[in-house]
């Protein structure tokens, strides 16, 4: 990193956000940090600077720029707008010439993996809000790129686990002291997890780098083939619980013709309804057709209680989830070969136990 | 019908009270107040209610629903208890110190007020149960437990009291919920707590702290309880609840379920509480129910909060 050098990560509210604040400080880098909240609770130090979007850096535009970001509230069908203006404010944020580092997820090839990977650009695919919006998020960064001549990063991470992690973490802990369902049975699914200690390396690593020109892209699952049970199982040992497989359980119907005959397995059309604006392809072509349609031809929020038809007895999240715990592809890491990671797997397994230990030991006097 | 005043219109009366309280048959917001006009005039178009002076809100209302920010809570409990309203249901948590909790308690019960306190966790299928193997005595006396409940802080609360009042921050703001999860399940919000020990206390700045974790002694007067309090509003911690007892234990999420871990001598079980556990806001729709239409409302009588008044304080000023 040169002298003078500024950088701003937008999205450091987030799991990975703050280690990455954390790094940079550590490597006595002052930061613009975007964040949306009460700014001491994103830097308690007061290390860095914590603005609340990129529009209040007031036309100060930033040499290298992390993007952590992704529309998160409002109605689905409103996320590719908000993704396009977030990134018409990144590229008039970072100076002509500069480094944009944008990350994105494994799950641009399906939550469960379950679409072929490539490490280039990804076409665009109907499919649940979450994946099309980081799929319109990847296009987007990539057109700002070729507009500002910027130097464009697109590192897709895969499962972000590792200590406090809020989605695997705090989910195992849960499934496992309820008695909820961890995997598959007579299924080992690969993890395709990296550690956020690790992603935060890496993110920053490039962060701090040379600018080079056009767009690259990082895939970043340094424990890829890790099963599951790696980190599951040290922690029903803690918590001295026995994990709970499901029975069945796999990758989500990916066409419209799957999908239909699911969801027509024996009920009436609200229940149809309800069950197609869940599915991967059905929802996204409900979405477009309430974005672009002045009446409400259609409920625009159902009950939140799902019933699903059988053969599938578990509820959408759940299915999700067990596709996601039984993927058998496994997203291989793709990195700069100058950097290395910053833990193993048993310092990232011992870092998970530990954080649940020190809340489940009893107090000692 | 009953008529409620609703004290305080900022953003968990516009997203949580807004679609919990509006077209009940049995009672309706009639008025509301708040110091700041707009977030009245909202919360009145809200509920097709008037906004009103406070004066006239405590003369008029059945029930009185106090949703300000904490600091605020002891002068607008008194208020409501010299205008004699019926019902105070007063927000979490309750008051800033154990002696004005009391107080506050003592001079409803001479004015025969029904006076209660908003923990809709107390609704929870999973606390429920949890709760009645404990009385049942299938984990023996409670002797410890740990508690933890830490995430990403989302809530932006218009008047900023989470990040700029002594009992905003993550200990009165979250820890009420999560302590109170502890208690009510250990059956230690009956038995009061007679005194509190801290042993040892760590927080990231003096209050409103934003991450806090503190270990303490519940003197019980003819027994003690150790406890332990992990909270953050910047890492996700387990959220969890874990209740040991002489024969056994419970563990349990804090957040709403049906289930809990039931662990004694003879093995590891869990059971469901077999009721369908909805979201936050249907829990505090059973909770404004049982309150305003006196059903079962003892759950959330405030003398069962003056015990986790006393431990917070205690933690608070260590």
């Amino acid at each position: 990193m040169r002298d003078g050098q500024r950088v701003a990560v937008v999205g450091a509210g987030g799991f990975v956000g703050q280690a990455v604040l954390n790094l940079l400080q550590e490597q006595g880098v002052h930061a613009v940090a975007v964040v949306r909240g009460d700014p001491a609770i994103a830097d308690r130090s007061g290390f860095h600077r914590v603005v609340p979007t990129l529009g209040a850096l007031a036309g100060a535009q930033v040499d290298a720029l992390l993007n952590l970001a992704y529309p998160t509230r409002g109605e689905a069908e409103t996320h590719r707008s908000q993704t396009e203006q977030l990134f018409a404010d990144i590229g008039r944020a970072v100076v002509p010439g500069g480094r944009v580092i944008h990350t994105s997820t494994l799950a641009v090839f399906g939550l469960a993996l379950d679409r072929v990977v490539d490490v280039g650009p990804v076409r665009r695919q109907r499919d649940v809000p979450y994946v099309e919006a980081k799929i319109a998020a990847e296009h987007a960064a990539a057109r700002i790129q070729s507009r500002g001549g910027l130097s464009l990063d697109i590192v897709r991470l895969g499962n972000v686990t590792g200590r406090s992690s809020p989605i695997w973490a705090q989910q195992f802990v849960h499934r496992l002291l309820t008695g909820r369902p961890v995997g598959v049975r007579g299924v080992t699914g690969v993890s395709n997890a990296t550690d956020v200690a690790n992603a935060a390396s890496y993110l920053t690593w490039l962060l701090l780098g040379s600018p080079q020109t056009g767009i690259r892209y990082h895939h970043l699952a340094e424990f890829s083939a890790a099963p599951w049970s790696s980190w599951i199982d040290p922690m029903a040992s803690v918590l001295g619980v026995e994990p709970v497989l499901a029975e069945r359980g796999g990758p989500q119907p990916l066409s419209v013709r799957d999908e239909l005959s699911r969801a027509f397995a024996g009920f009436g059309p609200r229940r149809v309804y309800r069950t197609l604006r869940r599915e991967r392809v059905m929802g996204s072509w409900m979405r477009s057709l309430r974005a672009h349609t002045p009446y409400r031809l259609v409920p625009r929020s159902a009950s939140a209680d799902m019933v699903f038809a059988p053969p599938v007895s578990y509820a959408r999240g759940e299915q999700d989830f067990l596709a996601t715990m039984a993927a058998q592809q496994e997203f291989r890491s793709v990195t700069d070969p100058r950097w290395t990671p910053s833990i193993d797997l048993p310092e990232s397994v011992n870092r998970l136990v530990e954080w649940l230990a020190q809340d489940w030991r009893l107090p000692a006097r | 019908m009953i008529d409620i005043g609703l004290i305080g219109c900022g953003r968990v009366v516009h997203e949580n009270y807004a679609p919990t309280l509006v077209g009940r048959t049995e009672y309706r917001v009639r008025y509301v107040f708040d110091r700041d006009e707009r977030q009245a005039l909202s919360a009145a178009a809200i509920f097709g209610a008037e906004s009103v002076s406070l004066e006239r809100l405590l003369a008029t209302a059945d029930a009185v629903v106090v949703a300000t920010p904490p600091s605020t809570h002891v002068e607008l409990v008194e208020r409501c208890l010299e205008q004699r309203v019926k019902i105070i249901l007063c927000e979490k948590p309750f008051a800033p110190s154990f002696a004005a909790a009391a107080d506050l308690v003592r001079r409803a019960e001479e004015r025969g007020v029904g006076l209660y306190v908003g923990h809709l966790r107390r609704s929870f299928p999973h606390l429920r149960l949890a709760r009645s193997l404990v009385s049942l005595g299938s984990i023996g006396a409670p002797r410890a437990f740990v508690a933890s409940e830490g995430g990403r802080f989302r809530w932006e609360s218009v008047s900023d009291y989470t990040g700029s009042s002594e009992t905003g921050g993550v200990l009165w703001d979250t820890g009420s919920h999560t302590l109170d999860t502890a208690l009510f399940v250990a059956g230690l919000d009956e038995p009061q707590v007679e005194g509190v020990k801290v042993v040892c206390v760590d927080r990231d700045q003096p209050e409103p702290s934003h991450h806090f974790s503190g270990d303490f002694v519940l003197d019980l007067g003819d027994s003690e309880v150790e406890g332990r309090l992990h909270l953050s509003r910047r890492e996700a911690l387990p959220n969890v609840v874990r209740i040991v007892g002489s024969r056994g234990e419970v563990s349990l999420s804090v957040r709403p379920d049906d289930r809990v871990r039931l662990t004694t001598d003879r093995g590891t079980v869990v059971l469901s509480a077999g009721i369908a556990c909805g979201g936050i806001l249907q829990h505090l729709d059973v909770q404004f129910r049982r309150v305003l239409l006196q059903q079962d409302a003892g759950d959330f009588d405030a003398k069962r909060f003056v015990g986790q008044t006393r431990v917070l304080e205690a933690l608070s000023n260590a």
